[in-house]
């Protein structure tokens, strides 16, 4: 009845289901392999343990521009957590992307790639967890979109974010800020470095305790650096200390000496920039040289940690000598215990000579935290979430502390909570560690 | 008839109101502190300047092809970036170099760098616009968006996205120094090497055989061509001029600010307003118009009493283009035509 070519192409086709069956079937035994995130902004997945990798954990970090430096240490720190677990979180097999949300066209975060990246993680039902990002302007557009990403919305914990309204309310913070950052109504991103009103606070009292009386605040408009800034106005006036003006500046512009000689005429003994380094921020440091004076003369100059790395000083030269630059955490010479290990350990393995990166402490911080949620969790997006929120931190690299309901590292004590303020010479020389007090943080906060 | 000279009176009286609100804004603001004004004013004056040899090359190339030459800017930053290597890498100048070293290694870095560009813009011109010399307006304009995407790509292949500098090697001492009133050398630099290059621009596109085909060309391509001027050759002459203009700006530019790969997407914006708030086309109003942002600019930053501030300037600068052009379509000094009528 069948021809004989019939016959055989039936046996073919049958043999081939059967192949395909036992190569799915042996495949779900040892976990398929997860599917990779795009080539065009991940590195390709990296995993040493054995057999395929159950989930996916991502760096979201810029990797090209000013801050490349300091995202390339907390990758690398990240990798180094995961090298000393196996790649193993519990009992889950865990792969690694290291993920870049900046274009070589902007220098920095890009919004369209943070955007692109955040739609890539909540489509890959394998990413579990996101170590990122670094710059607050991104993390406000890639929250709300993993917060929606399917089963639950994904994890995400950051080491460097310091924008106050990404996790809380407040003065400088729109009336719709957090919430709509988490419009699924959960929570589900934590950060492991302290806010700014803990920056601005840290800032005033050291502002005060060199006796600044009268400060003009500029800012780069963006959501840091407005942050910043509004944190250390309210810190500075709770201290009694005057704010001559508050202002944007340009980024785009090509000279500010107009607004310096403002800043002249107002009397302002110190100048406080919200900004970053790649915001044209060389500029504005030799524009109020030029025009106010050297940084260790009458009129001093304060900036946060958008400005503290040997970028600046490079950038703007010899303007920028005597600029205070402050920066959360400790100098990484106090570090001791488990932090001190790390350091070293790390230094010699990954930075072959090149100082380490107080970031990378931090990554390392957040990775722990992170792959341990993952490790007591269910294994679903969901379950990581809830149990990144119920971290308690004893004694750790950053010191002893819990995540808060808000996200925030909360009853912190070390390096969690501290402020280091360094001054530029050649390189960044510690001048001060400062851990703000209570009533300045809430001040900063607007309480 | 009656209702259009209403609407014009109208029209004349509220461009009149906010003139005289303007002048009483500025006056109010000088006699709250004239020093802190005259100063203020000076760094309009610089910045306007630089401007101003920036715009000239846009109203050069506009006013000869009715062409917006979007890579202009481009190629004033490019040039901006390898005058860095050239003073910084080839020729080693530092702040320790001796005063006839630094004023040597500038000049030869003018002219490299201004001959350079001169030959890379009209290289340009030959590749991407000649072939387009009858072809639709909005082709040639189509490159040009193109070709500033391809020098801006160049620029930041070979520099990378970081700002580039140079050491200051023009003294910050003053040169000017009465009351509050200072200005510095380096300031003073920007008005040295500008004002000669404006000077002989003026007196080759007026009085040389060349200056006057260009004005010939611009007023009348097809009757130059019949009175036997080589329209390609000066067409081609114009770029080398503008490009020669871009190279000086980029140097001038590159001595008082920091600059990367995108500068010339900014300052060509700021620059190709000034030409049109002059009269593009025009030279003289060019050079005006440049002026006048550079005023606006810094009055709008560091004025004391009511001056919106930093974060507003980009929108006083076309808030101020755009009533000119309500009340002025041709520009402070254009003249009418049928596209600026």
């Amino acid at each position: 009845m069948f021809g004989k070519k019939v016959v055989v192409l039936l046996s073919f086709a049958v043999a081939v289901a059967v192949v395909a069956v036992v190569a799915v079937g042996c495949g779900g035994s040892e976990g398929s392999a997860p599917e990779a995130l795009p080539s065009s902004s991940c590195t390709a997945i990296e995993y040493e343990g054995d057999g395929n990798p159950d989930y996916l954990v991502v760096s979201d970090l810029p990797l090209q521009g000013a801050s490349r430096a300091q995202a390339v240490q907390i990758v690398d720190a990240i990798r180094y957590e995961l090298k000393a677990r196996d790649f193993k979180a519990g009992d889950y097999n865990i792969g690694f992307q290291s993920c870049d949300d900046s274009t070589a066209q902007a220098g920095k975060w890009d919004s369209g790639k943070c955007s692109q990246n955040a739609n890539a993680y909540a489509a890959n039902d394998k990413v579990i967890g996101i170590m990122g990002t670094f710059n607050s302007g991104c993390a406000a557009i890639e929250i709300p979109i993993v917060n929606e990403a399917p089963n639950g919305g994904i994890a995400m914990i950051s080491a460097a974010n310091t924008y106050v309204c990404l996790t809380q309310g407040g003065p400088g913070c729109e009336t719709t800020e957090p919430d709509r950052y988490y419009p699924s109504g959960t929570r589900n991103y934590a950060r492991v470095v302290a806010n700014d009103a803990y920056q601005g606070g840290a800032d005033a009292e050291f502002a005060q305790s060199i006796g600044l009386k009268n400060i003009y605040v500029i800012n780069d408009k963006e959501a840091y650096g407005l942050g910043v800034a509004t944190n250390f106005q309210k810190a500075a006036e709770s201290l009694g200390i005057k704010i001559a003006g508050f202002e944007a500046y340009d980024p785009k512009a090509s000279s500010y000496e107009a607004l310096f000689k403002k800043v002249q005429a107002s009397g302002a003994d110190g100048v406080f920039v919200g900004g970053l380094i790649c915001e044209n921020g060389a500029q504005l440091i030799k524009d109020k040289v030029a025009v106010l004076g050297a940084n260790d003369g009458a009129v001093k100059l304060i900036t946060p940690d958008g400005f503290a790395t040997q970028q600046t000083i490079d950038d703007a030269g010899s303007a920028s000598a005597g600029m205070f630059m402050s920066v959360a955490g400790q100098p990484i010479d106090q570090f001791t215990g488990e932090a001190k290990e790390f350091a070293d350990t790390f230094s010699k393995d990954y930075l072959k000579g090149e100082p380490i990166d107080p970031y990378a402490i931090y990554g390392a911080q957040g990775a722990q935290v992170l792959l341990d949620a993952i490790g007591a969790s269910d294994g679903s997006r969901a379950d990581v979430i809830a149990k990144m929120f119920e971290a308690k931190v004893d004694q750790g690299l950053l010191g002893s502390f819990e995540i808060g309901a808000t996200g925030d590292p909360e009853g912190a004590s070390g390096a969690v909570t501290a402020i280091v303020v360094y001054k530029a010479t050649d390189k960044l020389e510690t001048v001060k560690v400062i851990s703000p007090s209570q009533a300045t943080v809430d001040a900063a906060l607007g309480k | 008839m009656l209702p259009r000279l209403r609407g014009a009176r109208v029209t004349d009286l509220i461009g009149l109101t906010l003139l005289g609100l303007l002048l009483i804004w500025l006056a109010v603001n000088f006699v709250k502190g004239p020093a802190a004004f005259i100063d203020i004013s000076l760094i309009g004056l610089t910045n306007g300047t630089i401007y101003g040899v920036v715009a000239l090359g846009y109203t050069l190339v506009y006013g000869i092809l009715q062409l917006i030459n979007f890579a202009h800017g481009d190629v004033f930053a490019l040039s901006g970036l390898v005058a860095s290597t050239v003073i910084v890498s080839v020729l080693g100048l530092d702040e320790g170099s001796s005063a006839l070293v630094i004023i040597g290694g500038l000049a030869v870095t003018l002219v490299v760098i201004m001959v350079g560009f001169s030959l890379f813009n009209a290289s340009i011109e030959r590749v991407a616009y000649r072939p387009l010399r009858n072809a639709p307006r909005l082709a040639p304009l189509i490159t040009a968006v193109g070709m500033s995407f391809v020098v801006e790509n160049i620029s930041l292949a070979l520099y990378g996205v970081n700002y580039r500098t140079v050491p200051n090697l023009i003294s910050h001492s003053d040169v000017i120094h009465i009351g509050g009133i200072t200005y510095s050398w380096s300031k003073a630099s920007v008005l040295i090497i500008v004002i000669p290059l404006l000077v002989v621009l003026s007196w080759f596109v007026r009085s040389t055989k060349q200056g006057k085909a260009m004005r010939a060309v611009a007023q009348d391509t097809e009757a130059s061509a019949m009175m036997g001027i080589d329209v390609d050759h000066t067409i081609a002459v114009t770029f080398l001029i503008a490009g020669a203009l871009a190279g000086a700006a980029g140097i001038v530019y590159l001595m008082q600010f920091n600059m990367r790969f995108d500068t010339g997407f900014e300052l060509g914006l700021i620059a190709f307003t000034a030409a049109v708030l002059g009269g593009i086309g025009n030279l003289s109003g060019a050079v005006l118009g440049a002026l006048c942002i550079g005023f606006i600019q810094a009055f709008n930053e560091g004025l004391g009493w009511f001056a919106p501030g930093s974060d507003w300037t980009r929108s006083m600068v076309f808030g101020i283009l755009i009533l000119v052009l309500v009340f002025r379509p041709e520009g402070i000094l254009g003249e009418q035509t049928p596209e600026g009528a």
